[in-house]
């Protein structure tokens, strides 16, 4: 099974997606920037769900860190985000994000097929 | 004349406190003790996060209002609680753009609207560990 790592701080947010993921993914959650950083390269994700608004560390250098590592830079890393305005998913994708997802989850099938671009979920 | 940050008349109550409908979804997506743990999750978590919203406009803080407003953004929608997640949109807004005129208004609009929706979360809640 595919493995999803979710760095998201709200523990909420944490438990849906993992409601949204279960039996479709193997899912990792992080509750922090630092912590997700020392776990990956450990326990290497296929797909990594990043929240931008993190306390310590925000999303955006939390991907700096993912892309400055040679064995991490190609992780796909979908933003994960309620910063849901015009022009959100460019801007993110300008920064170096492959995708983008907006918080709250209202439709999880928009959340499942960003991922299955990038890992295919258990059958 | 300013124009309240948010106007309600007799005539306009304004939105709804809760989207039955959320809660419905989360049940089918992931049954009621999803459902129960995640409403204990949110009573437990969203407390501090109001509080943390009424800290930060005490102290005039806009880096801090934004990340408690933000916070209870999407944990608000999760569950459909539309009038906390319609004030937390716009305190962040405003602590974005260092407005802090209406901002007042809408941290008793968040109080208000938290309290309520807290009163209909915990019957749910109670109502689930029932059952």
């Amino acid at each position: 099974m595919k493995r999803v790592a979710v760095i998201e701080d709200n523990g909420d947010n944490r438990l849906l997606v993992r409601a949204i993921l279960e039996g479709r993914y193997e899912v990792a959650e992080y509750a922090t920037g630092p912590e997700a950083l020392a776990a990956v390269t450990h326990a290497r994700p296929d797909v990594v769900l990043l929240d931008i608004s993190l306390p310590e560390m925000d999303g955006t250098e939390v991907l700096r860190h993912l892309r400055a590592d040679v064995r991490l830079r190609e992780l796909p890393v979908i933003a994960l985000t309620a910063h849901a305005m015009a022009g959100d998913r460019e801007r993110y994708i300008a920064v170096g994000f492959d995708d983008y997802v907006s918080k709250p989850i209202l439709d999880e099938a928009e959340l499942l097929d960003a991922i299955a671009r990038y890992a295919e979920p258990a059958a | 004349m300013s124009k309240p940050a948010i106007d309600r008349t007799a005539t306009d109550p304004g939105p709804p406190d809760i989207d039955p409908a959320a809660l419905v979804r989360l049940e089918r997506l992931g049954g009621r003790s999803f459902v129960q743990r995640l409403l204990a999750l949110f009573l437990d978590e969203a407390t501090a996060k109001v509080d943390g919203v009424r800290a930060s406009f005490a102290a005039r803080d806009q880096q801090r209002l934004a990340y408690w407003s933000h916070s209870l953004v999407s944990s608000s929608g999760n569950l459909g609680l539309i009038r906390v997640q319609t004030a937390v949109r716009q305190l962040e807004l405003y602590a974005k753009t260092g407005d802090w005129a209406p901002v007042g208004a809408l941290v008793v609009e968040l109080d208000e609207a938290f309290a309520r929706a807290r009163g209909e979360l915990e019957r749910q809640l109670a109502e689930l560990r029932a059952s």
